[in-house]
C-alpha cells in the first residue's frame, strides 16, 4: 500500500497500525486526520511511524484509500466525489462499516464519519423494529409485556 | 474473519467498547455496542418518529433517541392523529412530550415544520408552544434553527428575545406570522450568524439594519417582505455578505418610496424580486457575479415610477456575468430608452437564463435581446417555454445573432394547447426539437439541448434528420 506518488513536495508520514502494519501516505492524505494532525504537531521527529493504535492494517488501509481520494483537490466533481463515497460505502460489509466508523471516530476524519454515519442511517430507515433487529442481530431482551409500554409511551412511533 | 477477532482484542484495551460475543464475528450485534454519541449521530439522521421507534429494538436503546442533537419535526409525520378531533393540540401536546424528552445538552438543528393551517381558538396555543420551543433550544446552544408555520394572516407573534443573542446560531430561518419586534435598549449579538432568512415576517427596516450590522459573519441573506411604510430606508450592511435575496412583496405599490442600500463589499450573487424599490450599492467594487431579476409586471407598464428605479439597478449591477431574468423581456426593452442603452455597459455577461419568457411581452420588437448581448453571450437558458410559434421566432432570432453561443437549453414542460394527451405531447415535443435542431446558426458550433416532459435530446445526436433522444418512459406509459 506504499504511495507511490513521485512528488518530492509533499512530505510523507508513516502510520502504524494496531497489528504492525506500516503505511507511507502523503502528509496531505494523513492530515485529514485530525488526531494525526494533532499528533504531528508535537512529534520531534516527523520519520518515526505514527501509531494508530486501535485501528488494525486492513480497515487503516479503507481509512487511506477514503482520505487519498479525498486529498486530491480538483480532480472530481463535487458529483463524481459523491459518486465515488457512495460506491465506497455501499462495497462494505457490515462488519468492516462498524470498524470504519470506530476508526473515523478515533481519528476524526469527519468526512468518513459523516459518509458512515449516514450509511448506517439509511439501513434504519424505513425498517421496522423488527426488521431492524434481524438486519443487525439486535437481540431483544424486553419482555413482550415491556415492549408493548414503550410502545404506548409514544404511540405513533410504530404506526408506520 | 480472522483479523476482526484479532483486532478486536487489542481494541478492548483502548476503548470504551465491551465486545462480549467476540467468537463469531458474523452474527454479533456490533451496532449496539458502538459508542452512545456515534449511535445518537445515526439516530439523529432519522426522521423523529423512526428515532424514537429504535426505543424498542432492545434495553441498550430504551433512551438513545433522547440524545438525538438534529430535530426535524413535521406536523405531517403525526398524519395518524388527523381524524382526531382536535388534531391541532393533540400533535402540538405530541410533539411536546417528544421533546420534552430529548435531554442532549448541546442541539444542532431544531426544525419545525406547520403547513397546516390551523384555526383562530388554536392560535393562542400553538403560538405558546413554538414560542417554549425556541426558548428551550436557544438555551441548548441551538445551532441551526428553522420554523416555518403556515401563515393565515392572523395576528403576528414576537419571535423570543433568546434568538437574538445565540451566540452559537449560525442559521436562522423564519417563515410565518412572526414579526422581530425589539426594545432599543436590547442589543442584538450573534456573532456566529452565517445565513439568515426572513420570509413574510414583519420587520421593521431600520431593525434589518440593526441585525445586519450585528452579524459580522453573515453570508448569506434572504427577506421577503410584506410590506413598507412609504419612504423608508433599509439599510443592508455586512461585511461578509456573498449572496443576497430581496423580495417586497404587498399589493400596494408602496415600495417605490422606499430605499435599499446595500453596503456589501463582497456581495457575489444577488437576486431581487416583486416590487421594484430604489436599490442603491454603497460601496460598489464590482464584485457581483450573478444576478436573478424577478419583478412584478406593474414594474414595466406604461408610465410606471419604476422604470427610473429600473435604470439605477442596472447601471449597479452591470458587472455581472450571468444573469437570470423572470418573466419578462421587458426587461430589455422597456419603453424608456435610457435602459435599453444600458445593456451596453454589461461587458461580462455571457450567460442568460429566461423563465418564462413570451413574445406577448414585448410589443413590436423585432430585438427582442439587444444585439450588444447577444454578440457576447455563450450560454442561454430558455426556461418554461409555451411551445408557440412565437418561441421559434425567438429561437431563430437567438440563434442567427448569438456568434459564440456554445449551448442554449430549451425548457418545454408542457404544451398547453395540446389538451394533455400524452401522444399528442410526445409527437409535438419530437417535431418541435426537429424544428429546433434545423434552425440556422451563426454559432456552428453551438450545441441545442432541448428538455420536455417526454423528450430529451441535443442538436450534437441530430444526423440527416433523425433525432436521438431519451424517453422517459416511466411517465409514458402510465
Amino acid at each position: 500500500m506504499a504511495s507511490t506518488s513521485t512528488s518530492t513536495l509533499s512530505r510523507k508520514l508513516i502510520l502504524k497500525s494496531s497489528d504492525g502494519e506500516k503505511f507511507e501516505v502523503d502528509e496531505n492524505v494523513a492530515m485529514q486526520s485530525q488526531t494525526i494532525k494533532h499528533m504531528i504537531e508535537d512529534l520531534d521527529d516527523i520519520n518515526s511511524p505514527i501509531p494508530v493504535s486501535i485501528v488494525t492494517g486492513t480497515i487503516l488501509s479503507k481509512v487511506i484509500e477514503y482520505c487519498k481520494k479525498h486529498a486530491t483537490e480538483d480532480s472530481d466533481s463535487d458529483e463524481q466525489l459523491k459518486q465515488w463515497d457512495k460506491e465506497y460505502a455501499n462495497n462494505m460489509d457490515l462488519n468492516t462499516l462498524y470498524y470504519l466508523l470506530l476508526a473515523a471516530n478515533y481519528m476524526e476524519i469527519k468526512g468518513l464519519l459523516e459518509l458512515i454515519t449516514q450509511c448506517v442511517a439509511d439501513m434504519i430507515k424505513g425498517k421496522s423494529p423488527e426488521e431492524i433487529r434481524a438486519h443487525f442481530n439486535i437481540k431483544n431482551d424486553f419482555t413482550p409485556q415491556e415492549e408493548a409500554n414503550i410502545r404506548n409511551e409514544n404511540p405513533w412511533a410504530f404506526e408506520n | 474473519m480472522a483479523e476482526h477477532q484479532e483486532s478486536s482484542s487489542k481494541k478492548q484495551k483502548l476503548s470504551s467498547i465491551k465486545d462480549n460475543n467476540s467468537g463469531d464475528s458474523e452474527n454479533e450485534d456490533r451496532l449496539s455496542s458502538l459508542p452512545d454519541s456515534i449511535l445518537a449521530d445515526i439516530l439523529s439522521l432519522l426522521d423523529i418518529p423512526s428515532a424514537v421507534a429504535t426505543s424498542v429494538l432492545s434495553r441498550r436503546w430504551r433512551y438513545l433517541w433522547t440524545q438525538v442533537t438534529h430535530l426535524d419535526i413535521d406536523y405531517d409525520d403525526f398524519e395518524s392523529l388527523v381524524s382526531e378531533d382536535d388534531y391541532f393540540s393533540k400533535v402540538s401536546n405530541t410533539v411536546d412530550h417528544i421533546l420534552r424528552q430529548c435531554s442532549s445538552p448541546k442541539i444542532n438543528t431544531f426544525n419545525l415544520r406547520i403547513e397546516h393551517p390551523f384555526m383562530d381558538e388554536e392560535f393562542e396555543t400553538t403560538q405558546r408552544y413554538i414560542v417554549s420551543w425556541i426558548t428551550l433550544f436557544c438555551s441548548r446552544f441551538v445551532n441551526q434553527l428553522k420554523v416555518d408555520v403556515f401563515d393565515t394572516g392572523m395576528p403576528r407573534f414576537p419571535v423570543p428575545v433568546c434568538v437574538y443573542q445565540s451566540v452559537n446560531l449560525s442559521k436562522l430561518e423564519l417563515r410565518g406570522p412572526f414579526a422581530c419586534v425589539l426594545s432599543d435598549s436590547l442589543a442584538i449579538h450573534l456573532p456566529n450568524l452565517k445565513s439568515l432568512v426572513l420570509d413574510s415576517v414583519d420587520i421593521a427596516p431600520d431593525l434589518i439594519g440593526k441585525l445586519t450590522k450585528s452579524c459580522p459573519l453573515l453570508e448569506s441573506l434572504d427577506l421577503h417582505l410584506n410590506g413598507a411604510e412609504n419612504a423608508v430606508v433599509m439599510n443592508i450592511s455586512a461585511l461578509n455578505l456573498n449572496s443576497l435575496v430581496v423580495f417586497l412583496g404587498g399589493n400596494t405599490g408602496n415600495w417605490k418610496h422606499c430605499q435599499v442600500v446595500i453596503d456589501a463589499p463582497k456581495l457575489e450573487r444577488v437576486s431581487l424580486g416583486g416590487r421594484l424599490a430604489c436599490y442603491q450599492f454603497a460601496n460598489n467594487r464590482n464584485t457581483l457575479l450573478h444576478a436573478k431579476l424577478d419583478f412584478d409586471r406593474s414594474t414595466f407598464e406604461a408610465g410606471s415610477d419604476y422604470l427610473s428605479h429600473l435604470a439605477k439597478l442596472l447601471q449597479e449591477i452591470s458587472c455581472v456575468g450571468s444573469i437570470h431574468i423572470v418573466g419578462a423581456l421587458r426587461m430589455f426593452n422597456p419603453i424608456n430608452y435610457v435602459v435599453a442603452n444600458i445593456w451596453k455597459t454589461f461587458h461580462n455577461l455571457t450567460r442568460i437564463c429566461l423563465i418564462h419568457p413570451s413574445l406577448h411581452q414585448v410589443m413590436f420588437s423585432d430585438a427582442p435581446i439587444p444585439a450588444c448581448l447577444l454578440a457576447k453571450v455563450k450560454w442561454i437558458k430558455l426556461d418554461d417555454l409555451k411551445g408557440d410559434e412565437n418561441d421559434i421566432w425567438l429561437l431563430n432570432y437567438i440563434l442567427s445573432n448569438a456568434e459564440v453561443l456554445e449551448e442554449i437549453l430549451v425548457d418545454v414542460p408542457t404544451v398547453e394547447y395540446l389538451g394533455g394527451s400524452e401522444q399528442d405531447q410526445l409527437w409535438w415535443e419530437l417535431n418541435f426539437c426537429k424544428e429546433l435542431f434545423e434552425l440556422p446558426r451563426k454559432s456552428s458550433t453551438c450545441d441545442i439541448k432541448f428538455s420536455g416532459s417526454f423528450v430529451d435530446s441535443s442538436s450534437n445526436d441530430y444526423r440527416h434528420g433523425s433525432i436521438a433522444c431519451r424517453l422517459e418512459w416511466s411517465l409514458w406509459g402510465s
